[in-house]
Formats: C-alpha cells, structure tokens, sequence
C-alpha cells in the first residue's frame, strides 16, 4: 500500500504533533459542528476523536514527506521518502542510475586504404569475449585523407591510414591501451582495433540523493543559455570530460568577437575549452616532402602539414621515423583554416588550427644528411617520415560533435583544449624528522591527481602543492622551486595568410610570421594570477593570443625533485 | 458544547444514546472524566487527567488527609484544564471533591461542580 510507504510510526508522532493537530481539528471541526464537545474527556473525544488525531497526525506527517520528495533540493541532500517513486520521477528529468559502470576510450582504426568508410553505429568492438563497446557518436562515415573534413582518416604511412573512434561500453575490467580488439561488421579496409589509452569509467551508480542533484543542475542549468549550462550539458553527456570552461563574447579572454584586420567582427562568439580524464600521449607518424631549394634559394628542409589524429595539447618531440638517434630542430608554423571565425593564434588548440611541421635536414660535421630521403606514390614527392609524439586532448572532437548535434543555434561555437601551462622544473626543498623518509611516490601521486583536477575547478596554489610534501612526510617545506612556460599555441610562428606558404617560399613565409610567445612561469602565482592579451593587438603585428588563469591547463613534464635539507 | 450523556452508576458508567447534555453539564461531565483519567494517557492532550487514580493505586492515599489533599490538588488541576479547553462561555467557577469516605482501597468523593452563573451540580464518585 502506497500509503504506508509515509505513514510514520505511531510512536514517532510527538506531543507537540499531536497537539497542534488536535488544536487543527477542533477548529476545523468547529466550522462543521459548531456545538459538538470535542474536549479531552468528551464522549466523542473518548470515542472517536483522540483516535483520530492520531491518524490525523500521522497523515499529516506523511503529506510532509511526499511535498519533501518533491523538493529536489531535499532530496539532493538527502531526504528520501519513497526511493521508487522518486526514481521514477528523476528518470523524467534524465537522471537515471547505471547498473554497471560504464567506460569510454578511443580506438585507433587502421585501414589499408584511403576510401570514405561507413562504420555503423551498431558495430560491437568486442575485448577478450565478453567485453562488448559500440561507437559513442552513432554511425560514423570517414571521408579519405586529405579532404579537409573533421571526420576524416589520418595518412600513417603509404599503405596505412588510420581514425580514433570513441566508443562506449561496459567491461568486466578496465580495458588498458594497446589491448586489441575484434569487431563483427564487415568493415571495408579496417585492418585493426586497438585502444589507444586507458579507458575511462563515464556514469558512475548514482544514489536517489546523486540523481536529484543531477536533476536539479540540468532543470536550472541545461542547454545552452548560460555559461554554466553548456558546463552542465557537455558533463552530463560526456562523463569522460573532466574540465569545461566557457569563454564569451565580452570575456577578456574571447578575442574571436574582436574586429579582425579586415573589418569583419565575428559576435556571438563561445569558446568551449575542454579537459579529458585521459593522459593519451600519440606517437604519430606523418611524411614531410623535402625541399632542396625554392626560387632558387636554398631551403634543405622537410615542409608539411601535420595531420594529427587528435588536437595535441603539447607536443613533446620530433624524430625521423627509421633513425630515432638522430636530434631534430624542427619548427611549427600555426594557419588559422578559417581566418573569419578564428583568425591568427584564436584558432590555437582548436581543430581550426592547422599545423605545420618544418624540419632542417639534420647534417654531420662534414655536411652529410643525417636523414634517409625516399619517395612517396601517395604524396606523389620525396620526402622522410617523421614520427610526432604528443600528448592528445581528445574531448576536442568528441564535444564538437555533441555541440554540432545539440548546440544552440546563432552562436559560433568553437571547442578547444586548453592553454596547456607546462611546468619543466618542479623541486621541493624540505626538511623532516631525523628517521623519517619522505614518500616520494605518495607525494607525487598526490600532486598529479591535485594538477589534474584543477582546469574548471580551481587555480594552481603553492600552500596545495606544499600540503602533499607534508602529507608524504616532510616537516617543513623551505622552498618551492617552479619554472615552466605557458603556451599560447604548439607552434613557435603565426603564418601570414596572405603570404605564400612555407612550402612555396619558406623565405618569404618565414619573413612574414609572427612570432608566438612564451609566457615564463618562475612561481605558482604566474598562473594563477595569469592574465594576457596580445599587446600588439590591432597592429599588423598581432597574433591575437590571450591567456587567463581561467583557461590554462597545468602539466607537469618531469618528476619533481624533492631535496632534503638538513 | 453538546454532549452524549454519561450515567454512573456502582457499576461503572453507561452512555445514554438517547439523551444529550449542554452546557454545565457538558463541562461537568468533561471534568468528572478528566478526575479520573491518568495524566499523560491522551498523547494528543497532554495536560488532560490528574495523578488521583495513580497516586491511590501507588498506594499514597494512605490515610484521610493525603486523600483529601490528592483529590483537593486533582479538583484544581482539573477547573484549570477544563476552561483551558473550554469556551469562556462555559468556563466552570469551581470544582470541589469532598472525601465523603475513606475505606482503603476505595474512597468515596462527592464533588461539587459551579458554573460561571452560580449554579451547581453534585455527582458522588468512587475511586
């Protein structure tokens, strides 16, 4: 009986309870009987009416309880009256429980050909047999390489190609990078399945409690009328995403409204920058044509574009394919695909920006390549391959596809990662109790998980960082000793669209670059207190760079070194 | 305030469906019941009844005097209950127990209920 699931107990009923609501039922009844004795120690008190006080009372207090299950707010903290009913109701808002914990990751596709492909949306990646993952986005149709398009294969080498598809599923275990998988459609080309990082668990089993807060942010915060409702949306429906931060037309760190040389103002401008829960480090390879000269002047350099699988948050090195031994000098030129929606460095760390590689032909002391030069059918030139290792943002592409299918209408969205604030150096100088040995390990463990957490949700503290070397067992902590360099781009120049490329005239496209700039970090208050704008913005010399501590992502590069003082 | 009627008798009390009482009988009734109800037994009316019928079954109405004191302190409370519950129309002016005899475990009381016009009504009553 539905009622009993509110009914209290008739011991719980205070007096207090009972005499306000014998107080209640008097006057109540008095409207009705206006003579009927209804005092204690009345027949019909005797009788009936005490009686039914109680009852009266007890309804009431289950009244209570069901207008309390209604209140999301309550129910979010914790006051739960009928758990069917309410989850029930919170299905109704979209928050549902899971019944297993679910996980997301990338595949890396590889194809032996370069022909559009259709992978259907059904299409069961299977790991082990039992672990079955679907495409996270639906059917999926890849255009070749080459064409430009966001959904597009990536060229490996001459007979290999390759797409990182995200897909869902539930696995008895976590599923680790490098574990292959067996699909069951027959997919024209698809030679390999292989994960390329360690999946993410996405919904977690949520309490009645859980549910009503999460009901409660997406009635109040859903869609995209506000900062905080394209938060919401893209965290509920990409779980994987840990960090989001929405810049506007108006904020400081949103020049893409700004007025562009050309007179043209893109308004209504949202940059959604984005932060995974995976550390997806890409080894890519990618064939750079050499060029010997151009217009006569000697160039000696491998010029390409690099089509990077996913948008790179920092890339860590270049080296030649065959001859990994072999120390490069290369150099990235960053192109904006779309001067008018996001010219010069606005484009950076969006899939807008496009990067070019550009290596000097390594040489020995007596002027020999280091380097072997072969040629491409595909490419149609001569040319090495060269192998990028970068570290990847994945969700860059995985909520462009969200935004694209549900954003709002009349904004120009661009989805990016964030400014990545790259700490090179990191040393802790501490002290602690004769005997005792500091946990190094712990306190690194600590550390990461604390600099991980922060993009969206907080700025990089000293005092923080300082905590973790006590917890791990330090006494004192004398000095913290932090260099780094925030990025405004991956690539060192800003290309002139307007002058001809590096691969016509490296000369003249070298002559006609800006140069990016590199914000030093000598202290945790250079990123949190960081704020940025191109100072020659509005000159022929602008590049259009901004940073706020807002949008910047910390990664540490090395392990800190903690030096024991006596 | 209209009532059922109570009859007492040796044997007890009866309700007389057929009969109503009003008035100072209506609040002379409430207040016969309220002598002899256990304080704290109505939850929902917790300054009903009085410590008379536990106080003789405890064994502390062990001679005339703390009788007559029991039910003088029970007449008091229960004049305060009764117009505290009652419209100020039908407020009593006294009630007065009158130990008319003392035959352990039983005592015999006559009370004595005045309404706020003078008049009174008498009801022997035996705990």
């Amino acid at each position: 009986m539905t009622l009993l699931k509110y009914l209290p107990t008739p011991g719980s009923l205070t007096e207090a309870e009972l005499a306000e609501t014998r107080q209640a039922m008097s006057t109540w009844l008095a409207g009705y009987e206006p003579t009927l004795d209804t005092r204690p120690g009345s027949v019909f008190d005797g009788f009936f009416f005490k009686h039914a006080v109680h009852m009266a009372a007890a309804l009431n207090r289950a009244i209570d309880g069901f207008q309390a299950d209604l209140d999301m707010a309550g129910v979010a903290a914790g006051r739960v009256t009928d758990c069917d009913m309410l989850v029930r109701m919170l299905a109704g808002f979209g928050a549902r429980p899971a019944d297993n914990v679910q996980q997301t990751g990338y595949l890396l596709l590889t194809f032996n050909t370069n022909n559009q492909v259709t992978i259907p949306g059904g299409t069961r990646f299977v790991f082990g047999a039992e672990d079955v993952f679907v495409p996270a986005g639906g059917t999926i149709t890849l255009a070749p390489a080459g064409t430009g398009v966001t959904n597009r294969l990536v060229r490996l080498s001459d007979t290999s190609y390759a797409f990182a598809l995200q897909i869902t599923g539930y696995a008895s275990k976590t599923i680790e990078a490098g574990v292959t998988a067996s699909w069951n459609n027959a997919i024209e080309g698809l030679r390999s399945a292989v994960a390329q990082n360690s999946f993410v668990q996405g919904a977690v089993s949520l309490s009645v409690p859980q549910m009503a807060k999460l009901a409660l942010q997406t009635v109040h915060h859903s869609g995209f009328a506000s900062r905080l409702g394209v938060v919401r949306h893209v965290q509920q429906e990409l779980p994987d995403v840990s960090g989001v931060v929405v810049t506007a037309t108006g904020d400081k760190e949103q020049l893409r409204a700004a007025l562009t040389l050309s007179g043209l103002s893109g308004g209504g401008c949202v940059d959604v920058r984005v932060a995974s829960k995976y550390k997806a480090t890409v080894s890519q390879p990618v064939f750079l044509p050499y060029y010997d000269a151009q217009e006569g002047a000697a160039v000696d350099k491998f010029i390409g574009v690099f089509d990077y699988l996913h948008v790179p948050q920092r890339i860590v090195s270049v080296a030649p394919l065959n001859e990994d031994q072999v120390v490069l000098q290369p150099a990235w030129f960053s192109l904006s695909k779309n001067s008018v929606r996001a010219p010069l460095l606005t484009c950076a760390f969006s899939r807008l920006e496009e990067l070019r590689l550009v290596v000097p032909m390594p040489r020995n002391d007596a002027g020999a390549a280091l380097v072997s030069i072969g040629y491409s059918e595909v490419e149609q030139a001569s040319g090495a391959w060269f192998v990028v290792t970068y570290e990847a943002e994945p969700a860059v592409d995985s909520v462009s596809a969200l935004l694209d299918r549900e954003g709002a209408v009349g904004f120009d969205v661009l989805v990016k990662a964030p400014l990545p604030a790259v700490i090179s150096s990191l040393q802790f100088n501490y002290t602690a109790p004769a005997g005792v040995l500091l946990n190094a390990e712990q306190a690194l463990a600590d550390l990461s998980s604390y600099v991980d957490s922060l993009f969206g949700a907080g700025a990089l503290s000293t005092e923080v960082l300082n905590d973790h070397v006590f917890a791990a067992g330090a006494e004192s902590v004398k000095r913290t000793i932090m260099q780094g360099a925030v990025l405004l781009s991956n690539a060192d120049y800003v290309l002139d669209a307007e002058q001809p490329m590096p691969e016509v005239d490296y000369a003249a496209a070298l002559d006609a670059a800006i140069r990016v700039p590199r914000l030093s970090i000598n202290g945790a208050q250079d990123v949190s207190n960081l704020s940025y704008t191109d100072p020659s913005l509005g000159t022929a010399d602008q590049h259009m760079a901004t940073a706020s501590s807002k949008i910047v992502r910390v990664m540490t590069v090395r392990t800190p070194v903690y030096q024991h003082e006596l | 305030m209209t009532s059922l009627k109570l009859t007492f008798d040796a044997a007890g009390w009866n309700v007389d469906f057929s009969s109503s009482v009003a008035g100072l009988d209506a609040s002379a009734q409430v207040a016969l019941v309220n002598i002899a109800t256990e304080l704290g037994s109505d939850r929902s009316a917790p300054g009903a009844g009085t410590k008379l019928l536990a106080q003789g079954l405890a064994g502390l109405l062990s001679n005339r005097r703390a009788a007559t004191h029991a039910a003088n302190w029970a007449a008091a409370e229960t004049l305060e209950f009764v117009n505290t519950n009652s419209p100020t129309e039908e407020w009593l002016q006294g009630i007065w127990l009158e130990l008319k005899d003392f035959v352990p475990p039983r005592i015999e009381l006559n009370a004595v209920i005045q309404g706020a016009s003078g008049q009174s009504v008498g009801y022997p009553m035996t705990l």
